[in-house]
């Protein structure tokens, strides 16, 4: 689904000086699935030729002639596309981790500042997830934009509708989100079978851990996400989903919303056996006396390492837990 | 040192260059480098699509937005530090960002943003229209008169009561609306389309030719009401289209690219130091030189952390703060 004229002129600098030099992020510090002149374009479409069957499958892999690909993405909208797509930008990093583990890596054109994954810090950033710098977007010019669906963030559909690129939007908030994700992302970039592969591996990953962590006394957790004002989250939040799976239980069951600030006293008569909280978090005095386990902020967004977040908290619960 | 005032001509002539200038380096810069030779091409309409996108979808409107808004704010601020007679009267002042604020809070916080994408612009606005009213109704409740005392009053409290609004939402809040609500206070004009200009142009030029058409008996009103009233101007109907129309501008700014602070107060403040007090001068200079202000420091607000942006507001103070104070320093009179 590539704008007409979208074409760029400049051959992109070698991976290398797109890592450490200045420029990186910048114009011109496009992949290499950009040609330049006309030799070039050649060039490609040959070496393309001679390795299709042999590097990563997706639209060459299509017969000619082959129906469009047709999906339902996470905010309810219809996307065609005629072919999977050959530049793809993710503004989500666990869609990121996602698309590099089907084989997308050269496909990838760009990343957000929130990426963490080696294999793509090469690559120009177009600032954060949510409101990212379009400019950029544009200059990248992506077949396809995974974006998060936040209600948030409205203007960035919004702006990739004006400027023609196709976007599909995603939501990971709770552990099934994920495996939903595998087969969306799957099926857009023409890797149905190897999407299938992974969502039953990420899912067995899970299971195993959830089963690891069983069989103890519930530790009773409340779950701190901001100390100054206490700040704790529901039992809707993916945090507490992921306790539950570690074999916790969340002291705040009756909380209406995501996430509140509490009153200390609430918490105090809820009585928990420990407090989990993102690294850092400020714990106020009057809380001191009650252990505190702290877990790092990667566990706080839901990948493809489901499983190994589900031990980790597991481990931390581990003393207190243990029945 | 002292600034003397500039000849008119000579100020509108340099403000006005300001402005063009300022709209030029919008279009030219962004968060992606283009060479002369990009920018001229995508200008013409031959260069690569992206390219062209670049240039005339996204930051021609941001620029005519941005332009927009800050002559507007400007103006606004000018008119109501004339009209109340109060040199730290801003668009704002009279409950306008509250009231705007308050209902783009309820817009974020009960997801109505993602059922229509002009629900944000259109709660904020209905905000604004409210706080107009409220503060409208109470300055004139009492007499049939408008007291531009009790105006002043009525706006820093409704202003105050309707923060206080929106405090208790975001308590109540998710943290994503929290996030997205602080962000349109700090101010952007991120979301600009033609749309969006082409709606800010028609409802805003109207207005602003009404506030320049008042430049006269401001000048009048300048020196007190009384006085004015002997020289034969209609003070309280020029105060009730002053009140409004200035009204209605800064509540389409705010509507457009939220709570964007100093234009309104430190522009007309700096125009006055450089070109007199004179309303027939300063009002057209004012939106001249908001218009130039605004696109830079958006430019600004773009391009120094790209691809990240900072809110525009957060530009117009740190920038805007330190030339205005340099001004007063050495501005005429002292």
């Amino acid at each position: 689904m590539r704008r007409p004229g979208g074409g760029r002129r400049r051959l992109p600098p070698p991976a290398e000086q797109v890592r450490s030099g200045p420029g990186a992020g910048r114009r011109g510090a496009r992949p290499p699935t950009r040609g330049g002149g006309r030799g070039v374009a050649l060039l490609c479409a040959l070496w393309t030729a001679l390795a299709a069957g042999c590097g990563p499958s997706g639209g060459e892999s299509r017969p000619p002639g082959s129906p469009p690909i047709r999906v339902v993405d996470d905010a309810g909208s219809g996307i065609e596309l005629h072919a999977p797509p050959e530049r793809i930008l993710s503004l989500v990093p666990s869609a990121t981790e996602i698309l590099l583990a089907l084989g997308q890596d050269a496909r990838l054109v760009g990343r957000t500042d929130h990426d963490t994954e080696a294999r793509v810090a090469h690559l120009p950033s177009v600032g954060g997830g949510l409101r990212p710098s379009i400019e950029r977007i544009v200059d990248l010019d992506p077949d396809l934009v995974v974006r998060f669906r936040a209600e948030s963030d409205p203007a960035t559909p919004r702006r990739l509708d004006a400027s023609g690129i196709a976007h599909a939007a995603i939501r990971p908030d709770r552990i099934e989100d994920i495996g939903r994700i595998i087969r969306l992302l799957g099926t857009m970039v023409g890797e149905e079978a190897r999407a299938d592969s992974l969502r039953r591996a990420t899912e067995r990953e899970v299971e195993r851990a959830r089963r690891e962590a069983g069989g103890r006394r519930p530790a009773r957790v409340a779950l701190l996400v901001g100390g100054d004002p206490p700040t704790v989250a529901g039992p809707a939040t993916f945090l507490s989903e992921l306790l539950s799976a570690a074999g916790g239980r969340n002291v705040f069951p009756d909380l209406g919303t995501l996430y509140a600030p509490i009153s200390l006293e609430e918490i105090l008569v809820r009585e928990p056996d420990l407090i989990l909280a993102p690294q850092e978090t400020p714990l106020p005095d009057p809380l001191a006396h009650i252990p505190l386990r702290e877990f790092p902020l990667r566990v706080l967004t839901p990948g493809l390492k489901l499983g190994e977040s589900v031990r980790l908290l597991s481990a931390l619960l581990g003393p207190a837990g243990e029945g | 040192m002292r600034l003397r005032p500039l000849p008119a001509p000579l100020a509108l002539a340099c403000a006005g260059t300001a402005a063009a200038f300022g709209l030029l380096l919008a279009v030219r810069y962004g968060a992606v480098p283009l060479t002369r030779a990009e920018f001229l091409a995508a200008l013409s309409g031959s260069g690569s699509g992206p390219d062209r996108f670049i240039i005339t979808g996204l930051r021609a409107p941001r620029a005519l937005m941005a332009s927009l808004v800050g002559g507007g704010l400007a103006v606004a601020g000018a008119t109501l530090q004339a009209l109340l007679r109060n040199p730290l009267a801003e668009p704002y002042i009279l409950g306008i960002s509250g009231g705007a604020a308050l209902g783009a809070v309820l817009a974020l916080a009960g997801g109505w943003v993602s059922v229509a994408s002009l629900a944000l612009p259109l709660a904020a606005f209905a905000g604004a229209l409210l706080a107009i009213g409220l503060v409208f109704g109470v300055a004139f409740s009492g007499a049939r008169r408008m007291d531009v005392g009790v105006l002043l009053l009525a706006g820093v409290v409704v202003g105050a009561f309707f923060q206080a609004c929106v405090a208790l939402v975001l308590t109540l809040a998710e943290a994503n609306t929290i996030r997205s609500a602080l962000l349109w206070m700090m101010g952007s004009i991120d979301g600009a389309s033609w749309g969006g200009v082409s709606v800010v142009a028609a409802y805003t030029i109207p207005l602003l030719a009404v506030l320049v058409s008042l430049a006269r008996p401001l000048n009048a009103m300048a020196i007190g009401e009384e006085t004015a009233t002997y020289l034969g101007t209609d003070v309280e109907r020029i105060k009730r289209l002053a009140y409004g129309s200035a009204s209605l501008v800064a509540a389409a700014g705010v509507t457009f690219a939220g709570v964007i602070g100093f234009v309104g107060l430190i522009v007309p403040h700096g125009v006055r130091l450089v070109a007199g007090g004179d309303h027939r001068l300063l009002l057209p200079l004012s939106f001249l030189a908001g218009a130039a202000f605004l696109t830079v420091a958006d430019l600004v607000a773009r391009t120094a952390l790209a691809p990240a942006e900072i809110p525009v507001g957060i530009v117009t103070a740190l920038v805007g703060v330190p030339f205005f104070l340099l001004l007063l320093k050495k501005g005429p009179g002292r």
